[in-house]
């Protein structure tokens, strides 16, 4: 007898017995049990709790991590947080299998396959960190060997023109994204971007130049106190918790409208759907707009566009007029009448495709006073577009002719997409901003005014020359020469106000840099800065944005890209461009990932991240909320922390380069200068003479090395050196007061790690606002300009561009702006939105119909050219979507079973129309092709009714969409939409159209 | 005490939160699946899937209406089992507080409880020739204080799926069922096998998500096949024989 045969005869046999017990049962009757355990059920109620925040999308939704020593046992919503109160997402509720993955890298790895491709095994082979620092940090030297870091006799690096290249990530903590951006910029580079790039970069030109912050205007719970929303994005999907709290204002009344090309998951819940063509957003909102203040003028708030709005101003500055209203007072107001007033129901059908019954019920519904406070979402349906930032500005406009901004309820609300990609626009990994949302120095001029300003005078200084001038490290020598202006009043005369604005700005910002990475910006000696030389650490000029820098490295200029975080073959439009740019000999690639990725697959090194749930730090997410996320267990292997990744990383560069005599600018011109010592002070510690001291924090030495010691330089309230209050101590202006030592010292004064879900006050509870939990930028105000919230620092519009002469509506800068002067090239041709610094529909590049191409020609930065087709070749238009089971380019999700089997395999959308017309049926491989990859891409073929044909300008036109998480790489693999998809970007933002483009459908 | 979840499809988002919740706390495997147009997947229920989402889409072409439904599918823990009257070794079990799980050590994968469940639920598994089913996370559940409400509910985002003390899970489907003029399942208009402690609550007919008609009553035919297990005595008692004899031949060798 073997073994199997035994087991059955053992299993017969306890049979017998327990049928022999349930026959005694039967006798004395059953019984209902009513304790129960298990090993999950035992370790989880003895094992120790840690609070951390979801790593997927930008809610913010609390994670309850249990731990017995380093052994996970279970990752649940956390019950007491105000989002999402113990509930999770799909993705949310797989954290446990992301930390748990055997898929994950655990230990670095070089490549030997001299050959990158798609195809090619990069033969790994396993490395020390510390081997991986010391390639990466000689491939760093090679590549700044040659880098000039004197132009004529000044002394900076220009940061377009460094070769190494810097990307990611919203996956970071803010510490984490902050000394990513440090680290850069001290290697003088200013080719530093990431995700942000592609998925809001329009919302922030858009929203900026309207109200001041370019950032969702409310936040995740406040939902709840909306009456009426119109939702042109799928927080159903991409946000569900956001949908947590859309239900509960449906269950208190509220009305939803949900505009999309295609039947999404909250069109479900919709009490009005409509489908409109990809790319006619603004001439869907600028219809809005036109239908209420023509049709229904008694429902414009007419107070609030006098009293917070440029409506009564005149393009010019001046005002306000009292007879704004009349066509004859030549008011913003009438601009904007103006303007839309083409938009009418019959041409947004003509171009968008939506019924004119169905475009009026929904504008006559959300514009409906009963239904107010309305809400608008919005995501990357609107953003990823050429005509984007005009979309954007229209929607921002509707809400303020309706009165719904700055109420709890209201506002145009941007879901931003990964869990911490406020947080990393906030840090600034963009190539055009330097910290704080300013830009780095543009040119030698703005240096020597601002050394003028370190000198003494100008914005926000005190009487006191020389105590501005010791606060700011600048020149106190009798001697020297000041900032020119004293006063805006004063600029203004000498008409310099644009100067003054920016100057104020800009200043400060650098001045705490220079205290905070330990450079120096200025002119040296301080005294006659109009003709010393420039001396200046903080890279100079704008870098290339995420297109443009892919292109610069086929083009052989960017030679290191160091990419932490980030999947740009999968994320970027024309991704083939991308494949193609990782592949280059001249590119040495390094990638620090959780997976390989399909970046990975062409990285020369290849370091192993962490998950956020083995690492301390904070994440802001979309509503603003700056949250703290604790170290609830060790990461596997070699997996290191990101601080500490950085930290090593850093200092490893910094030996090399300084073993060749590679330094900042202010120690080559001590080099070159015998005996100067460009020894500056601010406030009384020595900064430039020892710039390692500021690596990685100030606060290191005395609070140890920790993302709370990084976190106090990010968002100090104020520090005293030397006696002397520093004029901006937080590096970070949105950040400010987050650190307050003053108070929570059992917190150590770090505000984002308050649990506290009691409300401060009665209008705390009564809106939900939850102030003594976590902190809010600004100043832990809730809703972005309401100026009836209490305990806020912050309640007005804050537009503070003062770019026309005259100081752009006085001096007060509390109006939000219907005319956006930044926004204002009157060089550009009339159909172009930038002529009139208002919105205007543009076609997108790849338009289906020439007639409304040539009506609305597109606006977008053609300095880049990209491959365009034609409607005769490509007659479909092709979106592209997202699933609540997968996330952005899909590493997170793509390597976890329990999402896997929910979609296994890439696919697209058509309409049972289209299907029919090219002989397709449902399950079918379809090739997918436009003019980027004219073989296409093979995909499944989903017949559906979710997507119908529309009729433009009187024709048929079909859409298709497909979902964009896939890539070639994962448990679960297919073709990337982006690898068709167009690379065309608008002028303002840079930001890829990558929602809408012509394709051709066919049976595989 | 009785505890009910109710079921709320109206008020789902179909964003799976609770399937994955499920197989987080039950440590069920991810399946190997493929396309589905539908969306439902795993398509169907099975030993590691103890929890679906169905996805089913409508549409009103001459109105062009929508409606794409979402139904939160697993067990309906019946107040009185099939499955657990149909079991002849006793592995199925109904709790106080209304969970009824399967046993996998004393389950002998006989099926019977299969053939037994009107709703299709237990599933076999062929690795380890075993029947499991959705416990409605018992382990949290079933404590005579504080219990903690099942993964899949927690999970929800939306209320879809609502824990509570039974009563006040009724009082609540009446309430929504005032709201939606729908149909109560499970209790009140419909009490499949004397009720169950997955309770939905539904805007239009039971049947348009597939839901079966079940009587109050327990089926004759289903302890006919619990005890149908008698037959199995003379077998089991001749292999218990055959065991002691083999063992005792055994110790005979290993003392030889």
């Amino acid at each position: 007898m073997d073994r199997r045969d035994f087991l059955k005869l053992a299993g017969a046999a306890s049979a017998g017995s327990l049928i022999l017990g349930d026959m005694l049962k039967l006798v004395k009757g059953q019984t209902k049990p009513s304790e129960a355990t298990s090993q999950k059920w035992e370790n989880y109620t003895v094992g120790e709790r840690t609070p951390s925040i979801c790593p997927y999308c930008a809610g913010g939704c609390g994670l309850m991590v249990t731990t017995l020593g380093d052994q996970l046992v279970e990752i649940e919503g956390d019950p007491i947080h105000p989002i999402n109160g113990g509930a999770l997402c799909s993705k949310a509720a797989a954290v446990f299998q992301l930390v748990t993955s055997d898929r994950r890298l655990t230990y670095p790895m070089k490549r030997t396959n001299p050959n990158k491709g798609k195809d090619e095994d990069p033969m790994w082979e396993r490395i020390t960190w510390e081997e991986a620092y010391e390639i990466i940090a000689n491939k760093v030297k090679d590549a700044l060997t040659d880098f000039p870091y004197k132009q004529g006799d000044d002394y900076y690096y220009k940061g377009k023109d460094n070769p190494v290249a810097w990307l990611g990530s919203s996956y970071w903590n803010n510490e984490e994204c902050y000394l990513g951006k440090k680290l850069i910029s001290l290697l003088g580079s200013t080719n530093v971007e990431h995700q942000a790039r592609k998925c809001h970069a329009s919302t922030v030109v858009a929203l900026a130049n309207t109200f001041g912050f370019g950032a969702m205007t409310n936040h995740i719970v406040d939902a709840k106190n909306s009456k009426c929303f119109l939702i042109v994005s799928n927080p159903a999907e991409s946000h569900t918790m956001e949908f947590k709290w859309v239900q509960k204002a449906i269950e208190n009344g509220a009305k939803v409208i949900v505009l999309d090309p295609r039947f999404n998951r909250s069109g479900s819940k919709a009490h009005i759907f409509a489908r409109f063509r990809s790319g006619t957003e603004a001439a869907l909102f600028l219809g809005m707009i036109r239908y209420v203040l023509y049709e229904k003028p008694e429902r414009v708030d007419w107070d609030f566009l006098e009293n917070r709005t440029s409506a009564p101003y005149r393009t010019d500055g001046t005002g306000p007029y009292s007879d704004w209203k009349e066509e004859a007072s030549d008011s913003i107001f009438i601009k904007l009448k103006n303007i839309v007033a083409p938009y009418t129901p019959e041409e947004v059908e003509r171009i968008a495709g939506i019924p004119q019954a169905k475009f009026i019920e929904v504008i006559d519904t959300f514009s409906d006073p009963v239904n107010n406070p309305g809400n608008i979402y919005y995501s990357m349906g609107t953003t990823q577009h050429t005509n984007a930032v005009q979309a954007i500005r229209a929607q921002a406009i509707l809400q303020l002719i309706l009165g719904n901004m700055g109420v709890p309820g209201g506002g145009i609300n941007a879901l931003r997409g990964i869990s911490n990609v406020q947080g990393s626009t906030d840090a600034n990994l963009l190539s055009h901003l330097i910290m704080g949302y300013r830009g780095p120095p543009r040119d030698v001029g703005e240096i020597r005014r601002y050394q003028k300003w370190k000198n003494g005078g100008g914005p926000g200084t005190s009487a006191d020359l020389d105590a501005d001038a010791k606060k700011r490290g600048g020149n106190t020598s009798v001697g020297r020469v000041t900032y020119p202006w004293a006063s805006i009043g004063d600029a203004e005369t000498a008409g310099k106000a644009t100067e003054f604005r920016y100057d104020d700005r800009h200043f400060p910002t650098w001045n705490a840099l220079e205290y905070h990475w330990g450079v120096y910006v200025g002119t040296w000696p301080g005294v006659d800065p109009d003709n010393e030389p420039v001396v200046c650490d903080l890279p100079v000029g704008f870098g290339n944005p995420i297109v443009q820098l892919f292109r610069a490295i086929n083009d052989g200029k960017i030679k290191v890209l160091i990419c932490n975080g980030e999947n740009p073959a999968v994320s970027v439009a024309n991704a083939n461009l991308v494949r193609e740019a990782l592949s280059k000999d001249s590119l040495f690639l390094v990638v620090n990932e959780l997976f390989e990725t399909e970046t990975a697959v062409y990285a020369d090194i290849l370091l192993p991240g962490t998950t956020q749930v083995e690492r301390d730090g904070s994440i802001t997410n979309t509503g603003r909320w700056i949250q703290w996320r604790w170290k609830a267990k060790n990461p596997p292997g070699e997996c290191k922390p990101e601080l500490t990744y950085l930290t090593e990383l850093y200092w490893k560069i910094r030996e090399v380069l300084k073993s060749v005599g590679i330094k900042l600018p202010s120690e080559k011109y001590e080099e070159e200068h015998a005996g100067v010592d460009i020894k500056k002070t601010i406030g009384t510690a020595d900064v430039q003479n020892n710039p390692e001291l500021c690596w990685p924090s100030r606060f290191v030495y005395t609070d140890g090395f920790s993302a709370e010691a990084i976190y106090k330089e990010y968002g100090a309230k104020s520090i005293i050196v030397g006696g002397v209050e520093l004029p901006q101590s937080a590096a970070n202006v949105l950040y400010k007061n987050s650190y307050d030592p003053t108070m929570e010292p059992e917190l150590n004064g770090i505000l984002p790690k308050r649990r506290d879900p009691t409300p401060v006050d009665l209008e705390d509870a009564k809106y939900g606002y939850f102030k003594n939990w976590a902190f809010s930028w600004m100043l832990n105000q809730r809703v972005l300009y309401n100026d009836k919230e209490s305990n806020a620092g912050l309640k007005t519009f804050l537009v503070w561009f003062a770019t026309a002469p005259n100081a752009w509506l006085g001096h007060t800068l509390d109006k939000a702006a219907l005319w956006s002067k930044p926004l204002h090239d009157p060089s550009k041709p009339a159909t172009n939105p930038l002529s009139q610094a208002m919105p205007l529909h543009n076609e997108p590049l790849e338009s289906p119909d020439s007639d409304l191409a040539t009506q609305y020609p597109t606006m977008w930065d053609n300095r880049y050219p990209v491959t365009v087709g034609t409607s005769t070749d490509y007659p479909y238009v092709l979106t592209t979507f997202r699933l609540a089971e997968h996330m952005q380019a899909g590493a997170m999700t793509r390597n976890l079973p329990w999402l896997v089997e929910a979609h296994p395999s890439m696919f697209v959308e058509m309409s049972k129309e289209l299907a029919g017309e090219i002989g397709v049926n449902d399950g079918d491989d379809v090739v997918v092709k436009t003019a980027r990859k004219p073989e296409g891409i093979v995909v499944k073929a989903l017949v559906t009714d979710r997507i119908q044909p529309f009729t433009i300008n009187g024709k048929t036109v079909h859409e298709v969409a497909m979902p964009w998480h896939w890539g070639f790489k994962g448990l679960s693999t297919g073709p990337s939409a982006n690898e068709i998809t167009i690379d065309s970007v608008d002028v303002s933002a840079n930001i890829p159209e990558v929602k809408v483009c012509l394709c051709k459908v066919e049976k595989a | 005490m009785e505890y009910a979840v109710l079921v709320d499809p109206a008020k789902c988002i179909g964003c799976r939160a609770c399937q994955v919740a499920c197989k987080r706390w039950n440590n069920r495997k991810g399946e190997s699946t493929t396309f589905n147009s539908e969306w439902t997947n795993p398509p169907k229920l099975s030993f590691n899937t103890y929890t679906h989402i169905k996805f089913k889409l409508e549409y009103n072409q001459a109105a062009d209406e929508t409606k794409w439904r979402f139904f939160n599918w697993r067990c309906m823990h019946c107040k009185e089992p099939a499955c657990m009257h149909a079991c002849p070794v006793n592995a199925i079990t109904k709790y106080e507080q209304g969970p009824v799980v399967v046993d996998t050590n004393r389950c002998i994968g006989c099926k019977f409880c299969i053939s037994a469940c009107p709703f299709g639920i237990p599933q076999f598994d062929t690795v380890t020739e075993k029947v499991d089913k959705c416990t409605m996370c018992y382990d949290r559940v079933a404590h005579t204080n504080e219990p903690k409400e099942p993964a899949c509910v927690q999970s929800c985002p939306t209320d879809a799926l609502l824990f509570g003390p039974r009563d006040t899970i009724l009082q609540k489907a009446m309430e929504r069922k005032e709201e939606l003029n729908g149909y109560v399942y499970g209790d009140i208009d419909n009490k499949p096998l004397g009720g169950t402690s997955f309770i939905y609550v539904l805007d239009t007919e039971p049947s348009a998500f597939g839901l079966p008609v079940v009587g109050e009553q327990l089926p004759t035919s289903v302890p006919v096949l619990k005890y149908s297990k008698f037959l199995l005595i003379p077998a089991a008692i001749g292999g218990l024989l055959y065991l002691i004899s083999w063992r005792k031949r055994r110790m005979k060798e290993k003392e030889e």
